[in-house]
């Protein structure tokens, strides 16, 4: 159980997803529960395993190694003889450390959230609940795994689904918006598969080569001594190319010795593309791949037309976890394999953020439909990962892991919001509604939790988050000096806005009269929240209000891996840059 | 001195003895002799019987040729007919495909097909023996191993191939005929031409000296001589016939023309490659960067022009046109890897294009057009079949989770590994205009799944299926799948037949 605890939290939504095909279609009303009994028991898995993860003991090894990680699983498994060109390996290779074990947990409760708010979808349930469980799967793999190519697989293997949930069950816009996803998505990962290759064909997987060329007699066998060996020989450029294998493993890519001699991605390479060394335009090119996935300003237009079409389980899915991949994604890979990327362009990934926190904030200011305004906050408050992360400080990257975290609670919530207004009136416009706390007053109670939470009141999730991301951004002048002190202070005006869209909204949508515009077509009664919505809405509030209060749930497990990957990326990236 | 007597009795007997060697090509003889003198026995009675026959005929040579490939050894002859033809692991191994691909077509049309119509359930006698010699072409092809038999089996290729589209049954199929000789003609002159000047500039028939240039002549012959088998192939500039004879000849009969002749030409361009590589010769650079523009301009041409297409079959065509190209980057990287990720290549696109062509004959069967948006709503009245072609779209798009997206990443990965041997500027271009293609590519890929699943129908199709079809389509879609998530098994493979 313990061993495989991981491959269980991602591929069981697979047995589910093989009961719901085999399953046929006058039972369709039972593919719900099926769905719902994934969710629970991923929920259920992710939770053990985020009580049984223990941090490392801090500064166990020197280098970035697989001692840092918990509940790994290695299987060699595709293995390609490429000639006189050496051999390719690729792993099924997965494992949480404090940067991902969070997010894990994370996309298990959203997932179960989307479970519930997917009660009432009626229309093609077998290939609906087919794709949500495929996403329950390829999410947390994109997490966990370790192995690039992996990692890219179930990055790749969320696309089509999520294609099709919006294209087919989304509103009237839906081909569209899914179509304009797809695009930007693809891409981007197109960015990543050409870094990928390029890496494949820079980095070699040290044991495996040792054990190759006779220096061990197994991979057990390789001791520090035989690396050390194997690097000298490596360096001096000994190693015929038909006895080196090639590997995707992103920790050997962490660690420049892997790094073929005369490969462009050496750091010793003096190619020059554009003026810049390929390892720095690879780390551009990763960081625009996950910029897309992120948002961030000026790729971030399909995000808002995405959900306004997206149905709300979906959207919430959306802006709950894909989104985070995105930041994860620039953390682990572009930071964790070209270190000197992060240093080289601090500034213009900082600009980026505070672009568009202010942007996002501002068009969310002018939007009308409120599950736009939504849409626009949740790129404005992924804009804080992105400054957390480049702050490159131990705060501002924790503030980052925090932030995915809790915006992924609480935008889950802001979405279920914006559901269950357009369940009841179909129509999400601001204006046509007043005074809907006299009408909806419990609905109107999880409403301002959600606003309050999402503008950062301090007792919240939020808060601690951004306070933390902005304590990076302000120090980091005075600790390494990549950030100035201006992009801090312009961000902390978007928490400003902020405030301002959400307690706009809240005045005019549920404040004052009641009273409803005559262009609104009311089927149902505007009934308050069912117990289903509330199934919702309560555990999503007690999970902000409790990171809120208690920050040491999430930093107790976050904060080592965290530190050292920030005294890692300052300090190979320092040298490398050299 | 030995005696000339001697010498000729020598070459007899081991002409006699090469003989042996051609065993299932004399088989695909007597099978042609067969049907012949059934034909004219029983005239247009138990014409089922006449493709059963062939049908089990293809199924043994197949089995014949399969049996040859693992007899292989070193202690049978690696050269035919003093080394015109040759006889090796990839020469067999080709040899076997063809033979598959001919079966899947025939079967396709025997058993699985729900159409009526005349030229598929019961096609002309004269269809089939233009189709066997077709077949014994593409064998020869497999085999050549010198310029002269390389050029008289893609004779019999192309004019077995003008003939069998002229079998579709209405005008637009013998227009396409035409077309496909007109152009056929000449590309075949221009080789023949560039042939006597290799052989005049070089003197001998070697594959290694059709990129030997070593004199500024020479590289008009190669050229001359290459034009051919880029003909064969559909590149850009000669893929002008490519549309037109894939839209006029019968679906399945496209499904094949698109697939084993363009296998056969890729295999011979495979062997020049293979066999310039070998004297390693300082041209290799302007060699990769003439093949790179090519690959370049098909892919871009054919994608380009798929975007625009509203016939499903044209749109296949064109991207069977800017396939050529991705398979022509494997060509450009001028390496071992280049040619073995060709041929992974080549292996997933038959099985892609097949299954792809072969739908749409069936649904455009059911539906009586090949509009695409005609296709509006199938995917929510037989879900199944629609999901196998959206499977297909995908590999043919090179995503995952299929094998089409390790051809892609293999054919890249080789291309990436020659820029940092050579450096070379253009290979980076060629990389990232290839890359940027297959998002393109997309655009036209997807479309037909789209309307399929998005759109609801206009008219009310009741489709008539049974298990047989799904059965096939998945069969034939299982390599797809199953060699993405273990391509060692076929890549392991490749290496060994072309070591």
């Amino acid at each position: 159980m313990h061993s495989n605890l991981l491959s269980y939290i991602v591929f069981l939504p697979l047995f589910f997803a093989l009961a719901i095909l085999i399953l046929p279609e006058n039972k369709s009303k039972y593919y719900k529960y099926l769905n719902l009994i994934s969710a629970l028991f991923q929920t259920v898995l992710s939770f053990y395993l985020y009580f049984s993860y223990k941090p490392y003991p801090h500064h166990l090894s020197a280098s970035w190694s697989i001692n840092r990680f918990s509940f790994v699983e290695k299987i060699p498994w595709i293995q390609l003889d490429l000639g006189s060109l050496g051999k390719l390996k690729i792993d099924y290779f997965i494992g949480v450390d404090g940067l991902n074990i969070t997010l894990v947990l994370l996309s298990a409760i959203v997932m179960l959230i989307a479970a519930i708010a997917s009660w009432h979808i009626e229309k093609k349930l077998k290939g609906y609940y087919g794709f949500i469980l495929l996403l329950a799967c390829s999410v947390p793999g994109c997490f966990v795994a370790i192995d690039f190519f992996l990692f890219y697989l179930f990055f790749e293997l969320m696309l089509l689904p999520m294609y099709f949930l919006i294209g087919l069950w989304g509103g009237p816009r839906r081909e569209y918006a899914s179509i304009k996803f797809f695009l930007y998505t693809l891409f981007g990962s197109l960015f990543i598969l050409i870094v990928m290759i390029a890496l494949s064909a820079s980095v070699i997987d040290p044991v495996e080569t040792a054990v190759k060329l006779g220096l061990a007699e197994n991979a057990e066998a390789v001791t520090s001594k035989t690396l050390t060996e194997l690097h000298y020989l490596l360096a001096e450029n000994k190693i015929h190319s038909i006895d080196k294998v090639h590997s995707f493993n992103v920790l050997y890519m962490t660690d420049h010795q892997n790094f073929i001699w005369d490969s462009i991605l050496n750091i010793n390479s003096k190619h020059l593309i554009a003026g810049l060394s390929p390892r720095l335009i690879a780390f551009l090119l990763l960081l625009i791949g996950f910029i897309v996935k992120l948002p961030s300003v000026p790729f971030h237009t399909w995000l808002p037309d995405a959900h306004v079409e997206a149905p709300t389980p979906i959207s919430i899915i959306l802006a709950g976890v894909l989104l985070k991949i995105g930041g994860y994604g620039i953390i682990r890979f572009a930071y964790g394999i070209f270190p000197e990327g992060g240093i080289y362009f601090s500034w213009y990934i900082g600009f980026v953020a505070v672009v568009s926190i202010l942007y996002a904030a501002f068009v969310a200011l002018a939007m009308g439909d409120i599950k736009k305004l939504i849409a626009y906050s949740s790129v404005s408050h992924m804009g804080f990962v992105l400054l957390g992360i480049a702050s490159l400080t131990p705060e501002g990257f924790n503030g980052s892991i925090y932030q995915m975290f809790s915006h992924g609670i609480i935008a889950s919530m802001l979405f279920l919001i914006a559901g269950v207004l357009y369940d009841r009136s179909h129509d999400r416009t601001i204006d046509y509604y007043r005074g809907l706390a006299f009408k909806m007053p419990v609905y109107t109670t999880f409403v301002t939790i959600a606003f309050f939470a999402s503008l950062g009141l301090p007792g919240f999730s939020g808060f601690i988050a951004e306070l933390f991301v902005l304590l990076g951004a302000f120090n980091s002048q005075s600790v390494n000096g990549f950030l100035p002190r201006w992009m801090a202070i312009l961000a902390t005006s978007g928490l400003l806005i902020g405030a301002a869209y959400y307690l706009w909204t809240l005045q005019r949508m549920f404040f004052g009269k009641f009273s409803l515009s005559a262009h609104l077509n009311i089927r149902k009664d505007l009934l308050d929240l069912s117990p289903r919505e509330k199934m919702m809405f309560v555990p999503l509030a007690v999970i902000t209000l409790g990171l809120g209060l208690f920050p040491g749930l999430i930093f107790d497990v976050v904060s080592v891996s965290t530190s050292d990957f920030v005294s890692y990326v300052l300090n190979a990236g320092r040298t490398y840059l050299k | 001195m030995v005696p000339e007597n001697y010498l000729i009795n020598f070459t007899l007997n081991s002409i006699g003895r090469d003989l042996l060697f051609l065993f299932p090509e004399s088989f695909l003889l007597v099978l042609f002799l067969v049907l012949f003198f059934l034909d004219v026995f029983f005239k247009n009675k138990n014409r089922f019987y006449f493709q059963l026959i062939l049908l089990l005929g293809i199924l043994f040579s197949t089995a014949l040729n399969l049996t040859d490939f693992f007899a292989l050894s070193d202690a049978t002859p690696r050269f035919l007919f003093s080394k015109s033809l040759t006889r090796d692991h990839v020469s067999a191994f080709s040899k076997v495909l063809f033979d598959g691909v001919t079966f899947v077509f025939i079967f396709y049309q025997l058993v699985i097909t729900t159409s009526n119509r005349e030229e598929q359930k019961n096609p002309l006698p004269d269809f089939n023996y233009v189709l066997l010699f077709l077949l014994m072409g593409l064998h020869f092809l497999a085999m050549a191993n010198n310029l002269l038999s390389l050029y008289v089996s893609l004779e019999i290729v192309s004019l077995a191939g003008y003939a069998a589209v002229g079998f579709g049954g209405n005008n637009k199929s013998y227009e396409a005929s035409i077309k496909y000789l007109l152009f056929g003609a000449f590309s075949s002159g221009l080789m023949l031409y560039g042939i006597s000047l290799i052989y005049g500039l070089s003197g001998n028939l070697e594959f290694n000296s059709v990129l030997n240039m070593n004199h500024p002549f020479h590289y008009v012959a190669s050229v001359l001589m290459l034009s051919g088998v880029l003909f064969k192939i559909s590149a850009i500039p000669f893929h002008i016939w490519a549309p037109d004879v894939y839209e006029g000849a019968s679906t399945p009969f496209t499904s094949f023309l698109s697939t084993a002749p363009k296998a056969g030409g890729f295999i011979v361009l495979c062997r020049i490659i293979d066999a310039f590589l070998d004297i390693n010769h300082s041209l290799q650079n302007t060699v990769a960067a003439a093949f790179g523009i090519i690959a370049l301009l098909t892919i871009t041409i054919g994608n380009f022009s798929a975007l625009w297409q509203q016939n499903a079959k044209r749109m296949l065509a064109y991207s069977a046109i800017a396939h050529s190209g991705f398979l022509l980057v494997g060509i450009a990287a001028m390496s071992g890897e280049g040619i073995r990720a060709t041929l992974f290549y080549l292996f997933i696109y038959i099985f892609m294009n097949l299954v792809a062509f072969l739908m749409v004959d069936f649904f455009a069967d059911q539906i009586g057009s090949e509009d695409v948006h005609n296709f509006k709503g199938i995917g929510m009245q037989v879900p199944f079949l629609a999901i196998i072609f959206v499977i297909n779209m995908i590999a043919l798009t090179g995503l995952p989770p299929t094998a089409g997206f390790y051809s892609k990443f293999l054919i890249f990965s080789a291309l990436w590994k020659s820029y940092t041997i050579t450096s070379q500027k253009f290979l980076l271009v060629l990389l990232s205009f290839g890359l940027i293609n297959s998002v393109i590519s997309l655009f036209y890929y997807l479309k037909i799944p789209y309307l399929m699943f998005f759109k609801k129908s206009e008219i009310q199709i009741s489709f008539k299926t049974n298990y047989k079809i799904p059965l096939f389509f998945s069969l034939l879609s299982v390599p797809v799948l199953v060699l993405f998530f273990k391509p060692e098994l076929l890549m392991n493979y490749i290496n060994y037949l072309f070591s």
